[in-house]
């Protein structure tokens, strides 16, 4: 392996070589995550509700998203009439595209960062809010008034719980005192401080609530909701649209997880285990907490979510910045 | 929202009690994870039915005369709600009795209600416990009669009316019993009077 | 050209008819396609949605996420089933009751019977009435457990849903052993009942009712108290008892609203005088008031399912030979009972054929929903859904 990229190196120079590696390594990723969450969902969600999930391909239905992606494959992408052409086929794609740049922002372990930025944090959100107007574009160019009512709730939606959630890492990083991801998990692991949710618990829990909302998952998963709106923004994806808006929830999914870890959980720390390890355990321990929001609560209503963002969320976790301000000041 | 609604959700609890409430949740859900599963993997697993179980309509195989007892009467035919029987039966030789030849049975529109076998006088209806059969198009007819196979007519006949007469024989025999035991009864009944 | 096309082309070439030329391109509400030009704008849910339940289409108008109007389309499932009494002898219609509303089929195929035997003075042995008693509780269960799980899908929970489900296979499964059937039931006839109970069922009826009782528990802990279910369904939708009475409202949805009402008090038929139950009433009128009832209701025909458990006589369990060819007798009948959703009445018009001169069924649903659309008006779309759950329409019913 050393040998070949010896050879990449001579043939393409090193930062293209780099480039191709992270690109394949972060491809390979969100592929796997993405195939590995759509069977833990099912599995999780069908050991809740005392059923046996994907049983017939591999282990235990190791297979079947396997599967199920050859069969989106195959699919006929059929555009309707009506729709908007070039924004229809676009919106996915826009969807998609930043959880690349966001995955290259995470840190794997001390080492293993694709992307070392100083201003970490507030670029995952800058690329978060990107993929937004991949679900507004999907909801308004399908030329469906229920895809049209998921787009719009979907803007709403996460304009507001985009303010509780930075203003919740920003509580973390006051404490750090950084905004490089990489930094903040180094602050946590640096001799017995300990990992930021012991000092922030609310912060953490606020960070959860709006994570989940931010990522549409139930019970925020207002711009969707199957029972209201059949299928919300993406009503009208058949084939491989539909499967690459998927993708993307996923993957933002594992961002936000990742981002959450490396904030609150202490990244790529603990015993024993090499670091990229334990920053996956945390994320999808993290990602079975969202699992499990799904399958156990029912959906809030519109006006409820935003009541929850504007008259909860934003006043307690301002709160939670000035008294960690203050006691940043004192101590 | 009104201000009665926000009366009525504080009564209920406050953002504590709520956010203890999804805790509960949450256990409960997590809980089940580890609870038996209920899923019967189906196509390697079979479901055993109850014996009261109705599915298509089949014919009893007697044991005293190996065969069935469709006299080709018409009654089910006549009750189906849905008209999905069609039988066809000629007279037997040397015999006024009908037999049945075919039993058309459309299963595509057979409602389960087990009129034919209410009118079913020879009681040779029953339903099968085969569950899992499909049809492929619509009027999906199928005879009955097909995995029946008669011995030649002259001995079925012949069987048919030994049969015939040990039901007779046992008819009077049941009859005379009866009677007997009625005198036996009214005897004692005398009897106790008298004492 | 023959029959039916021969007629529609009939129609539409004839220069009378317009209506019928809309009806072929479809536009049968032609405010669908032109807007209106204050803002507002129409949604069409339904017939094909995954939450009308069955084919209810809704037309809505929208400002927004508000529902300004709201117009109700049904008839997607009309299958003649009154017609269809019509063209055979009284037991020829034995099959179709419990089509009409396949939740309850039980409740529908024992009031047929009972609306028959009473028309025409058929006697029905004390087992057999003690069993289809049992039976029938056990089914209104059923569907109000398919209801929970319904409801709280509507509402966006998932697991409720599949938990309730298999409460509801356990039932089926009791019940299947008995009558031979799981949905569409045809198990009493004039006179009795088809088959008797099996020698285990007063074993596994108690096991059920107290593994039930557990889950109801279960239920409360992860459903009722929830506190996003409660801010979904406490005080939305909220029907008056006024609006109650004047869209002829019954059922849980009417007791929800403090209409202290149930057929099977009220005009106690077959052994329900003879039971001890309450009949559980709530004065709010919202959704979840509705919810409420229906549970304490399930409690209620548990406490039933018991009493039947224990009390059962013995005795024969219907006539020697399945009655076939009702002796009739000519007036008109009017027989009521209460179905999971509400009052069912059986109104019969009998001449001295075999056949039904008239066959009406009276089915709850269809007055619950005119008076859902009412207090639709002003509620948001998810309000929409979560009321349409609440009240637990069965959409063949109303279309019959």
């Amino acid at each position: 392996m050393p040998a070949l990229i010896a050879a990449l190196e001579g043939m393409l120079g090193t930062w293209l070589t780099q480039f191709l590696l992270g690109f394949t390594a972060l491809a390979a990723l969100i592929t796997l995550n993405a195939m590995f969450m759509v069977w833990f969902e099912r599995k999780v969600s069908a050991w809740v509700q005392g059923r046996l999930g994907p049983m017939e391909h591999g282990p235990q239905g190791t297979l079947q998203t396997l599967l199920d992606v050859i069969k989106l494959l195959g699919k006929e992408p059929i555009i309707p009439a009506k729709v908007d052409r070039t924004t229809f086929i676009l919106a996915p794609v826009v969807a998609f595209l930043p959880a690349l740049v966001l995955l290259s922002l995470l840190p794997y372990s001390e080492d293993l960062v694709f992307t070392n930025a100083e201003s970490g944090i507030l670029l995952v959100f800058a690329f978060g809010g990107v993929s937004l107007m991949g679900v507004f574009m999907g909801g308004w160019s399908s030329n469906n008034k229920y895809a049209l009512l998921g787009g719009v709730r979907a803007v709403s939606q996460n304009i507001a719980y985009e303010l509780p959630l930075l203003l919740s890492t920003m509580a973390v990083v006051l404490s750090a005192g950084t905004l490089n991801i990489s930094k903040i998990v180094q602050v946590q692991t640096a001799g017995g401080f300990g990992w930021f949710f012991m000092y922030q618990p609310l912060a953490l829990i606020i960070y959860i609530i709006a994570a989940t909302a931010e990522t549409n998952r139930a019970p925020f998963d207002i711009p969707e909701a199957e029972s209201e709106l059949v299928a919300g923004f993406h009503t009208e994806y058949p084939a491989m649209g539909f499967a690459v808006f998927f993708l993307a929830e996923y993957t933002y999914m594992f961002v936000v997880c990742g981002v959450g870890a490396a904030l609150f959980l202490g990244g790529n720390h603990g015993p024993w285990l090499p670091g990229p390890c334990w920053f996956l355990i945390k994320v999808y321990f993290l990602l079975f907490l969202m699992v499990m929001f799904r399958w156990t609560f029912p959906r809030l209503r519109f006006d409820q979510l935003m009541d929850l963002a504007w008259k909860l969320l934003i006043p307690l976790s301002l709160a939670n910045l000035m008294v960690t301000a203050l006691v940043i000041k004192l101590v | 929202m009104t201000e009665d609604n926000d009366q009525q959700r504080r009564e209920h609890g406050g953002i504590v009690a709520g956010f203890g409430s999804l805790l509960t949740g949450l256990k409960i859900t997590t809980g089940k994870i580890f609870k038996p599963k209920v899923t019967l993997e189906y196509p390697h697993q079979k479901v055993e039915m109850s014996e009261a179980f109705r599915s298509c309509i089949a014919f009893v195989r007697f044991e005293d005369i190996d065969t069935h007892d469709c006299i080709a009467c018409d009654a089910c035919a006549i009750i189906c709600p849905s008209d999905c029987i069609t039988v066809t039966g000629d007279r037997m030789p040397d015999s006024k009795k009908k037999r049945a030849d075919r039993f058309d049975v459309d299963f595509s529109t057979c409602s389960l209600c087990g009129l034919c076998l209410a009118a079913c006088p020879t009681d040779t209806l029953k339903y099968s416990a085969d569950f899992d059969d499909a049809g492929y198009q619509r009027g999906w007819v199928q005879d009955l009669l097909e995995p029946f196979d008669d011995p030649p007519i002259e001995e079925l006949a012949k069987t048919l009316t030994a049969r015939e007469e040990r039901k007779k024989a046992e008819r009077k025999a049941a009859r005379e019993a009866a009677k007997a035991a009625k005198a036996a009864a009214k005897a004692k009944q005398e009897e106790s009077g008298n004492a | 050209m023959s029959g039916p096309s021969r007629k529609l082309a009939a129609y539409a070439e004839h220069p009378r008819t317009p209506e019928f030329a809309e009806l072929r391109f479809g536009n049968l509400e032609p405010h669908l396609i032109e807007a209106p030009d204050d803002g507002t704008y129409y949604l069409n849910m339904g017939p094909h949605h995954p939450s009308t339940h069955g084919v209810l289409r809704l037309v809505l108008r929208l400002d927004g996420e508000k529902v300004i109007d709201c117009e109700p389309v049904i008839g997607y499932s009309h299958r003649a089933h009154e017609k269809m009494a019509e063209r055979g002898l009284y037991s020829q219609f034995l099959p179709n009751p419990s089509r009409m509303d396949y939740l309850g089929g039980m409740i529908y195929n024992v009031g047929y019977c009972q609306a028959v035997e009473q028309a025409f003075g058929i006697s029905v042995p004390d087992r057999a009435r003690w069993i289809r008693t049992m039976v029938s509780e056990f089914n209104r269960i059923s569907s109000h457990l398919l209801w929970f799980g319904a409801f709280i899908m509507d509402l966006g929970g998932f697991t409720p849903f599949l938990l309730a489900f298999q409460d509801r296979e356990n039932i089926l499964d009791l019940l299947d052993s008995v009558t031979g059937s799981r949905l569409t039931y045809c198990y009493a006839n004039f006179g009795g009942v088809t088959l008797d109970l099996p020698d285990d069922f007063a074993g596994r009826a108690k096991a059920l009712i107290e593994t039930q009782r557990t889950h109801f528990e279960t239920y409360k802990k992860l459903v009722t108290d929830n506190t996003i279910f409660r801010s979904r369904t406490d005080g939305i939708g909220i029907i008056t008892p006024e609006q109650v009475h004047s869209y002829a409202m019954t059922g849980p949805c009417a007791r929800a609203s403090g209409v202290d009402y149930d057929v099977r008090r009220a005009e106690p038929y077959s052994i329900y005088s003879e039971l001890d139950f309450e009949v559980p009433t709530r004065t709010e009128g919202d959704c979840l008031a509705r919810y409420l009832v229906r549970f304490e209701e399930m409690e209620q025909s548990l406490r039933i399912i018991e009493q039947c458990l224990e009390r059962m006589p013995s005795g024969p369990i219907g006539p020697d030979r399945p009655l076939i060819r009702v002796k009739t007798k000519p007036g008109s009948y009017y027989f009521t009972c209460e179905s999971p959703r509400g009052q069912l009445g059986w109104f019969l018009l009998a001449d001295k054929n075999p056949e039904p001169w008239r066959l009406h069924a009276r089915t709850p649903s269809f007055c619950n929903l005119s008076a859902m659309i009412e207090v639709l008006k002003g509620t948001m779309i998810a309000d929409t859904i979560a009321i349409l759950g609440s009240i637990d329409v069965v959409m063949p019913e109303i279309d019959r």
